[in-house]
């Protein structure tokens, strides 16, 4: 019985069952490809990570792992420790070599120690003859490259990869200066997918300028001694600033990073596989309510409520099922592709030049499947109980249409009881860094407005004064008196409209807070720094003789000087930036700055004043006032929190110091950036080829102002396109949704507009009341959308983006916006509404008249 | 006031197949009320959607007050025989076909309101029309209130209240239990009579048939007098 069923109930269905499958297809395949391309990039990174720390048990770090740390002096404590077997001294740096199109990274190591952690740093020297002097790897200005990096040489040298030729050179500018290096061989390390090059620590630190600096230091214990119990003991003497981390926290540290994010990723690519689940939801109750003489029959025969219910829900899970499978296929297609095309980055930064292959595994196919079949099952499982739960005899008999087959309305206690839930939720903090009770408060309120939706359809139906037109009475009348298939019509696109309104809230407010923060946070009009800074990190410093010759500029009125410092404030926690600037009043004000304790406060503490990002506040429980001790260059600094201000830059934390107070406190005068201000009758392109001019002016990244500013926004629309296809797609499903409804309610109305027709309605009127029901209906939804979707936008500006990304926003409301997009759904309702009861105007619907004769 | 010539009718995508009638003729005059018998699948229902405009003839011609409804060299104008319905025509169905979320008053207000009749005009005709089918007490009732034979009586008020010159009744008392249906029968004679309109009952029942001033049967031979035994 199941079977055939199942295949009459697909041939009377089949373009809304095939658009079932695809709502389902569409959010399994959104979801899986999201997790796949955000896994792949942590499995890449992690590995690239594991592989460089070989064998390692423990890993001492500083700050950011990639730039030079630490003081090279506490290597000593570890040769000393006779529970250390083996302690190998990393210095890991970025830098673009010339002619290169991107930056690799430069691993120096101490090739005896690093051998004996990862044998594959052991390197093959081109020149064969060079190999018999064994320490021909120690000469400091020798590289061997892996094949990523190889394949990034020039192609004059391109025969370097696989055959042993006279060594070719690279030249990397660091500061000022272009400094060459002997490619002498290469590496084979297949599981590190990036362009790397080795060399000999000490060579490196010469190079990179960090001489008596290390980046970590990864250690091997002797046989028999406890991870932990090392690490327990060692931890309280470490210099401050540093820790000791088991691969395992490497690992949950790299994921920890971007996991807000991600999940917010997928919590959307999910909304996608909720509107799908609506989609079945209103393909099986036009389904049931075709069906219903037939489902009576079958109990009248014998066939019990569970049975049925069984069959029907089974129905549900095989078109999840269905979709599921598909959804898995081009989720995979997707993420495949996208991987090969655009790299692991989303659009959030996180993962950006990660390029990995798609890191999946039946588990997670599976799951998606299983989650396909959930939404199947539970969008069949209302039409189901409906079906099953309906008195034969008079589905059988069909007098009336008052049974038509529609959701019943549900209690109001428990559309309420939702409701309160959803806002106790609110009160619950973030577990993990993840705003999981936010999510499950916007879920509450979403099901609670659903499930409010009949009462809140007939209330306001009923308030409305008497129509002289007969046809508007009729469909108010129509609305009002039967608010349960009104509301299951407007259920899909009450959900989809709500999220496309929240998330189109969020983003203008984001956007707006965005421009706002960049307009304070671009005070100046150039900025100046060394080329491949970004990647190079806080070691690729200006040279000071720039910086003078920058002031000395015909044009610029005033340069403030910029350094940048990552620091590990705790141990199981990412680094934070310190950015050590001039504070003046000027660039306070033109921080955002959300609160400050006056001036005299900071100067009775006698201590320098740091300004600290919201992040400090929700990740270290900072606030104004107080006095926290921050670890600089292996010394606890004790300063005064002058105030928080807003960082969209760093949702890790940042400190920003007054750059004279942090000269005095740690004798460090190295620049990252120069932002110049310039006079207002200075030519800026005047201004930007003078400083090219500048000795070492052409590795120079110079940018102009207006250029970050149409860069970060632009930045930001990219990264949120996705979430704008993901609102037209939900709408459309919404949309799909309610044609189901309204073609499942146009059959099961049937002798009503049969009637009508006998009683003398042309198809015009016909038609008009359709349209007037779906636009009546489409006002109804889209004023609950804009109700519900401001509710939700609150939450995600104030909680979910606060507790995932620790920044605020200022809320900016689109209302031109809002009120176009309503009126486009209440015309796309009404056009629904008479596409899909187009049979109310056919001639089957003049014979349903007779049907019960 | 009805007179069908050579009316035909055929189904199908191109007409081919066997005819339901073929070349009916028949008269009916003003105030006439007559009972349109004939067996299962004899076509009664489609001739009566014929007559009322909600389905094409093959061929013939159909003349209502004058008016001429359907012929074969005419394409069919539904929205003109649309609104002659509205006006002219009357309908009381098996199933009664109440609108179940219209209460009594409006669904009897309801071919008043399609006809445009002034508020007040409307009020007193339904309330004249809820008196004579004995049901003014029961205006605000929706129609899930209301029994089966109740609903007849509201079917039939609303099938009257506009004052149609045609009544069209199909098996009006196929769903209602014998002393109601005679109770329907007699209420729908005296309506005809007190508003003067012509009608055509289509029923299976001898009975029923027997409240009308003659009765026609319906067969492969055409329309003939159908005398009871």
């Amino acid at each position: 019985m199941l079977t055939r069923l199942f295949i009459a109930s697909i041939r009377a269905n089949l373009g809304r069952t095939a658009l079932s499958v695809a709502g389902i297809a569409l959010g399994v395949a959104l979801g899986l490809a999201v997790h796949v391309i955000n896994q792949s990039a942590i499995s890449e990174m992690q590995q690239a990570s594991r592989t460089l720390s070989g064998d390692a048990d423990l890993a001492l770090r500083g700050g950011r792992a990639s730039i030079g740390g630490f003081d090279e002096r506490i290597l000593e404590t570890f040769l000393n420790d006779e529970r250390i077997a083996v302690a190998s001294p990393v210095l890991e740096m970025s830098a673009t070599p010339e002619s290169f199109r991107q930056a690799i990274k430069f691993i120096g190591i101490d090739i005896f120690q690093a051998a004996r952690l990862q044998p594959g740093f052991v390197g093959e020297m081109f020149d064969q003859n060079a190999s018999a002097n064994r320490y021909a790897v120690l000469e400091p200005n020798q590289l061997f490259l892996n094949r990523a990096a190889r394949a990034l040489l020039p192609t004059n040298t391109q025969g370097l990869p696989d055959s042993p030729i006279p060594p070719a050179s690279l030249v990397v500018p660091v500061s000022l200066e272009r400094k060459t290096l002997s490619i002498a061989g290469k590496i084979e390390l297949p599981q590190f997918k990036e362009p790397l090059a080795v060399m000999d620590i000490a060579g490196a630190q010469a190079l990179f300028n960090q001489v008596g600096y290390l980046s970590r230091i990864d250690l091997r214990l002797q046989p028999g001694v406890n991870i932990e119990q090392f690490r327990a003991d060692l931890l309280p003497r470490l210099p401050p600033g540093l820790t000791l981390i088991t691969p395992q926290q490497a690992d949950e540290q790299s994921a920890a990073v971007s996991r807000a994010y991600r999940i917010n990723l997928t919590v959307l690519s999910m909304v996608a596989l909720f509107t799908g689940g609506f989609l079945v939801f209103s393909t099986q109750s036009l389904s049931v309510v075709r069906r219903r003489a037939q489902f009576a029959l079958y109990r009248t025969l014998g066939v019990t409520r569970s049975e049925l219910m069984r069959v029907l829900l089974a129905e549900g899970a095989i078109l999840g099922a269905m979709g599921g499978a598909l959804g898995c296929v081009l989720g995979l297609a997707i993420a495949t592709i996208a991987l090969k095309k655009f790299g692991a980055d989303l659009g959030s930064g996180f993962f950006a030049g990660v390029t990995p292959e798609a890191d999946w595994h039946m588990g997670v196919v599976v799951f998606f499947i299983l989650l396909g079949i959930a939404a199947g099952g539970v969008g069949a499982w209302l039409p189901a109980q409906q079906a099953a739960f309906e008195a034969p005899a008079r589905a059988l008999k069909a007098t009336d249409d008052a049974g038509d087959g529609a959701a019943q309305v549900p209690p109001l206690w428990i559309g309420l009881g939702l409701l309160l839930l959803g806002a106790v939720l609110l009160a619950v903090p973030a577990m993990g860094g993840i705003p999981w009770a936010a999510y499950a408060s916007i879920a509450s309120m979403l099901f609670g407005v659903i499930a409010l939706a009949p009462t809140i359809c007939a209330r306001v139906l009923s308030m409305l004064p008497l129509s002289t037109s007969v046809i508007r009475q009729l469909a108010v009348r129509h609305i009002e008196k039967s608010p349960g298939p009104a509301a299951a019509a407007i259920t899909g696109i009450v959900a989809s409209f709500s999220l496309m309104i929240a998330m189109l809230i969020m983003v203008v407010s984001f956007r707006a807070s965005l421009e706002d923060w960049l307009t304070g946070a671009l005070t100046a009009d150039v900025y100046v720094r060394m080329a491949g800074s970004l990647n190079a990190g806080e070691a690729n410093t200006l040279n000071p003789s720039t910086g003078v010759a920058l002031q000395a500029l015909s044009g610029v009125e005033k340069v403030d000087f910029l350094r940048y410092r990552s620091i590990l404030l705790k141990y199981d926690m990412p680094p934070v930036t310190l950015i050590a600037r001039p504070l003046r009043e000027d660039v306070l004000a033109s921080l955002t700055l959300l609160n400050r304790v006056n001036t005299e406060a900071i100067v009775r503490s006698g201590l320098a004043s740091v300004w600290i990002t919201e992040a400090m506040v929700d990740l270290y429980g900072f606030k104004a006032g107080q006095i926290i001790t921050v670890p600089i260059d292996g010394v606890a600094r004790t300063l005064i929190v002058g105030g928080v201000w807003r960082d969209y830059a760093r949702s890790n934390g940042a400190m920003t110091i007054d750059r004279d107070a942090y000269i005095a406190i740690t004798g460090d005068t190295r620049i990252n950036d120069a932002a110049l201000k310039l006079r207002t009758d200075a030519d800026k392109l005047g201004v930007i080829s003078a400083i090219r001019l500048l000795r070492g002016g052409e590795r120079l990244e110079i940018i102009d102002a207006s250029e970050i500013r149409k860069l970060s926004l632009s930045a930001f629309d990219r990264s949120f396109a996705v979430t704008y296809a993901l609102e037209i797609a939900a709408i459309f499903v919404g949309l799909a949704g309610i044609s189901a409804t309204f073609s499942a309610q146009a059959w099961s109305r049937r002798r009503e507009f049969g009637m009508l027709r006998h009683l003398g309605m042309t198809r015009a009127e016909i038609k008009k009341l359709l349209s007037v029901e779906g636009a009546l209906l489409g006002s109804i939804g889209a004023a609950i959308g804009l109700a519900l979707g401001f509710a939700i936008a609150l939450v995600l500006i104030f909680i979910v983006n606060r507790q995932s990304f620790h920044w605020s926003m200022e809320l900016h409301i689109p209302w031109l916006v809002l009120v176009i997009l309503s009126m486009v759904l209440i015309a796309l309702t009404a056009l629904s509404a008479i596409i899909s009861g187009r049979f109310a105007l056919s001639r089957l619907a003049v014979m349903a008249v007779k049907e019960d004769a | 006031m009805l007179l069908i010539h050579k009316l035909t009718k055929r189904f199908g995508p191109d007409l081919s197949s066997a005819p339901i009638f073929e070349n009916l003729d028949f008269t009916l005059n003003t105030g006439e009320y007559i009972a349109l018998m004939g067996e299962s699948g004899a076509g009664k229902s489609t001739l009566l959607n014929i007559i009322a405009g909600l389905e094409p003839a093959t061929n013939g011609e159909i003349r209502l007050a004058g008016q001429l409804l359907n012929a074969a060299n005419q394409p069919h104008d539904d929205d003109r025989v649309t609104l002659f319905r509205r006006q002219k025509i009357g309908f009381v169905f098996q199933a009664f076909h109440l609108l179940p979320y219209l209460n009594v008053f409006e669904n009897i207000a309801l071919p008043l309101r399609l006809n445009n009749w002034a508020a007040a005009e409307i009020k007193t005709r339904v309330q004249e029309m809820l008196a004579s089918v004995g049901l003014d007490e029961k205006t605000a009732a929706l129609p899930r209130e209301l029994s089966g034979g109740e609903m007849q009586r509201v079917a039939i008020a609303r099938a009257l209240a506009h004052r149609p010159q045609l009544l069209l009744a199909d098996e009006p008392t196929g769903n209602l239990d014998p002393d109601t249906a005679a109770q329907i029968m007699a209420l729908l004679r005296i309506e005809i009579q007190r508003n003067g309109t012509t009608a055509i009952l289509v029923t299976h029942s001898e009975i029923a048939a027997r409240s009308a001033d003659r009765a026609v049967e319906l067969s492969k031979r055409g329309l003939l007098p159908r005398h009871y035994g």
